[in-house]
């Protein structure tokens, strides 16, 4: 059998398995019929399976360069090297449908196995409406980007886009945000399946936050990374353009992040519980919005991969139904879901969160009407315009801002009502921290007044932050006459959630810094010159040694080599294959800038060769310096690390107490 | 002469490379900030969403070039972001003015905020006013509800 029969065979297997899941979760779950439950989880399991064999499939195609399966011919090149050549899995449109496919089958089979033993009161339901999803991402592979359609075999194939082949980023990047994307699935699931019972008690809540938790990791990293790829390869010297693609996975991002901090809120307070909802519901609508805006060709962006019907079929079959039935749960549920509490101050933990919560909303609101904006326009009034970074800087910012401030707010605050004078008392010393922020920013020559109230925000969170992280640790020491390290750890273990909250506090902390610092103090100069002449960029020089050239399988190359001399005197070679470079490829008419990043902890020094001329022996250079730069993406381990101490397990006997005590997921005011 | 270059100098001849746009000289550093911001607002032309400022394509430092003259021949901000407008439509510009439909864009967001402050400030309990009565007790007609809650209050 030929490759594309198993591969597409294995696509059709799956989709069947998920609509028979959808359709036996989804009937036997609201007709409560619990015994069904092993045969829906049999037919996600088969789903799951028959998905990553296809991709499976895929890969083992690639590296045969079976150039008869229609995307291998698309994407495939003997002259690719091999670590290319498997990720260009998800170098195009039909292959990262196809992941994604693979993807969703992973994450199925992980919840419903490690929810295996869950009642199937809700279980049903839940894996039904993930099924739904499923199929819908199915019957796209099967039909309109269907990767494996069989075509006239061809010698050699033109190879993957060059942008993805530039850097070794593009690895890992795009399955990050793929994890990320896809696994909203889980959360939308979980609460659709709590909103449909009518059972929408506390027992849900645990699952669905620690299932947000996980795609809400992998998104995060994901766009990180992608902010890195962006200013290692294009060569504008940049990381976040508000591009219409980053901000789709920017705004489920902000959705979810949102949510992680209400939802504390509806288990403290019993509050906020159709918000909280409403959050998950609309975290998962952004990544489908996020998929159809990458995915239909409709935007101008460097994500762009073609145009294609898969955009349309996506936005009027599957976002405009969903969102209306997310709208229909939580229009028909919300009566159940009326606080329990009412806030009796502002100046407390719930109040932060509020103020957090609504400008999360408002960064999320101003990104979707920015993004969406042109496109409604042209619509309506067939006029075109443009809405770029000058737009989201100005009204995105200050809300940015605020949210930082909140962050050491709201740890300082206690839950319920604060008293001014204990909070007066404990703002001094962070006070002092933001003051020291300033001092040292000034100290250092760095002015400018967003910066520095950057600056002042992020040393007054810091120390509140580590003080919130040292206190309980200090009173083990001080009660239980612990070392410091084991009170650190059992006080950690204890509060998982809190304590690893706070690390990630810590590294939004640490991206605000970088930001603040690249934002306010960066350096450019621009400037052509013949070879033993030196560029000054800041306090470095960068001297030209000469123009270069090479040859790889897959691209030709120019480059400058260069030196650069710190202010010490110190001197690095970047000559070669490590010299800023303009690469050329067979299929591409205009050469792809690589530029040379020259990596210190306290920054950069970048340059990218813009222009060259052999005749005359210059080359034109654009260097700039920029301080702290490289801390957005040093700061993924606290994302990581604190992510998963919130995340691990925190007494099997207290969650196996919660999972099969039945009261727990009856709806409020029944008897439990 | 190593190999790489002969192959650097066969690419020239033959054309394959083309030759890549150098750019005027800079201004000024004062003019020449002047120079960087207009062009972050101006969007390049070819390329993929960025501004004429950020991207190292042909077209758009042909662009950043014009910006440099007119910048330089003391045209204000208002007449280069024109010249552009005049040529390439509203779509040169990366932040729309804010006129007509587009004011949507700043009034929108700004509603959202309003609606959720006061959404937050219905949540919070109505803080009592010193010296008065906490609970207004409901006047009672029936004396023996009346006996007990004099006895409760007391």
């Amino acid at each position: 059998m030929s490759n594309s029969a198993i591969g597409s065979g294995l696509v059709l297997l799956g989709l069947v398995f998920a609509a028979f899941a959808a359709v036996a979760g989804l009937y036997t779950g609201l007709t409560r019929r619990e015994g069904a439950l092993p045969w829906v989880q049999r037919a996600v399991y088969a789903f799951g399976v028959s998905l990553i064999a296809s991709n499976v499939w895929m890969v083992k195609s690639l590296l045969e360069h079976d150039f008869s399966v229609k995307y291998v011919a698309q994407v495939g090149s003997r002259s690719t090297p091999t670590i290319y050549t498997i990720v260009s899995l998800w170098s195009s449109l039909e292959g990262s449908i196809l992941f994604w496919g693979g993807v969703m089958g992973i994450y199925l089979i992980a919840f419903t196995f490690i929810h295996r033993k869950e009642h199937g009161r809700y279980m049903q339901l839940s894996l039904g409406m993930m099924s739904i999803v499923a199929a819908f991402f199915a019957f796209l592979i099967a039909s309109p980007a269907d990767p494996w359609i069989a075509v006239p075999a061809a010698a050699d194939g033109p190879g993957p886009n060059p942008l993805l082949q530039n850097n070794p980023l593009m690895i890992i990047h795009p399955p990050m945000l793929y994890m990320g994307f896809v696994g909203m699935t889980v959360p939308f699931g979980i609460a659709t399946g709590a909103l449909l019972r009518g059972e929408i008690g506390d027992a849900w809540m645990g699952p669905l936050r620690r299932w947000t938790l996980v795609p809400w990791l992998f998104l995060t990293i994901g766009i990180i990374l992608g902010s890195w790829w962006a200013y290692a390869v294009l060569g504008w010297g940049g990381f976040w353009a508000w591009d219409p693609v980053e901000n789709a996975s920017f705004m489920p991002w902000l959705a979810s992040t949102a949510f992680m901090h209400s939802t504390m809120v509806t288990e403290r307070k019993k509050s906020l519980k159709l918000w909280t909802l409403a959050l998950a519901l609309g975290a998962f609508l952004l990544t489908i919005l996020g998929t159809f805006m990458t995915r239909s060709g409709i935007f101008n962006s460097v994500h762009a991969f073609g145009t294609s019907d898969v955009g349309k079929t996506f936005f009027l079959f599957f976002f405009l139904p969903m969102s209306a039935f997310c709208l229909f749960l939580l229009a028909v549920r919300g009566p159940m879901l009326e606080a329990e509490s009412r806030v009796e101050s502002l100046m407390s933990r719930e109040g932060a969160i509020f103020f957090n919560n609504l400008f999360f909303a408002g960064i999320t609101f101003v990104v979707l009407i920015g993004t969406t904006f042109p496109m409604v326009v042209e619509a309506l009034q067939n006029r075109r315009l443009s809405v770029g970074e000058p737009y989201f800087n100005t009204t995105a910012l200050p809300f940015a801002l605020c949210i930082l401030f909140l962050m050491g707010v709201g740890p300082m605050l206690p839950w319920g009502a604060a008293d001014a004078r204990t909070v007066q008392r404990q703002l001094i010393v962070p006070g002092i921290g933001a003051l020291l922020g300033v001092g040292l920013s000034l100290l250092f020559g760095y002015p400018g007044a967003m910066p520095l109230a950057t600056f002042a925000c992020a040393g007054f969170v810091t120390v509140i932050t580590l003080r919130e992280l040292v206190l309980p640790a200090q009173s083990r020491m001080a009660e239980q006459k612990e070392s410091p390290w084991a009170a650190m750890v059992r006080s950690a273990s204890r509060t998982p959630r809190r304590f690893g909250g706070y690390i990630v506090h810590l590294g939004v902390v640490v991206i605000c810094v970088a930001i603040g610092a690249y934002a306010g103090y960066k350096q450019q100069v621009s400037a052509t010159v013949k070879a033993g002449q030196t560029v000054s960029v800041g306090k470095y020089q960068v001297r030209f040694d000469g123009l270069d050239s090479g040859r790889e399988p897959h691209r030709e190359w120019v480059g400058a080599n260069v030196t650069v001399i710190s202010p010490g005197g110190k001197e690095v070679k970047h000559h070669g294959v490590n010299s800023p470079r303009l690469n050329y490829y067979p299929t591409q008419n205009r050469p792809i800038e690589s530029p040379l990043v020259h990596e210190m902890l306290h920054g950069d020094v970048y340059v990218s060769l813009i222009a060259f001329d052999n005749a005359a022996g210059t080359a034109t250079f654009n260097a700039y310096v920029f301080p702290l730069v490289g801390w957005i993406w040093y700061s993924i381990p606290f994302f990581v690390f604190g992510t998963l101490i919130a995340l691990w397990p925190r007494r099997k006997a207290a969650l196996a107490r919660a999972a099969t005590v039945p009261g727990a997921a009856a709806a409020p005011g029944s008897p439990s | 002469m190593n190999l790489g270059l002969i192959l650097l100098a066969a690419g020239l001849v033959t054309g394959q490379y083309a030759p890549q746009r150098q750019g005027t000289d800079p201004l000024d550093a004062e003019r020449e900030a002047r120079v960087h911001r207009l062009g972050k607002g101006l969007r390049c032309p070819m390329c993929q969403g960025q501004s004429i400022a950020d991207s190292p394509a042909p077209a758009a430092r042909a662009q950043l070039d014009k910006v440099r003259e007119l910048v330089a021949a003391g045209r204000s901000d208002a007449e280069v972001e024109s010249y552009f407008v005049d040529r390439y439509g509203e779509w040169a510009l990366l932040k729309p003015k804010p006129q007509g439909s587009n004011l949507l864009l700043w009034l929108l967001p700004g509603m959202l905020l309003l609606a959720g402050l006061w959404i937050i400030l219905t949540q919070v309990k109505r803080a009592p006013t010193p010296g008065a009565p906490s609970v207004s007790p409901p006047k009672a007609d029936d004396d023996y509800l009346a006996q007990v809650r004099n006895d409760v209050d007391r």
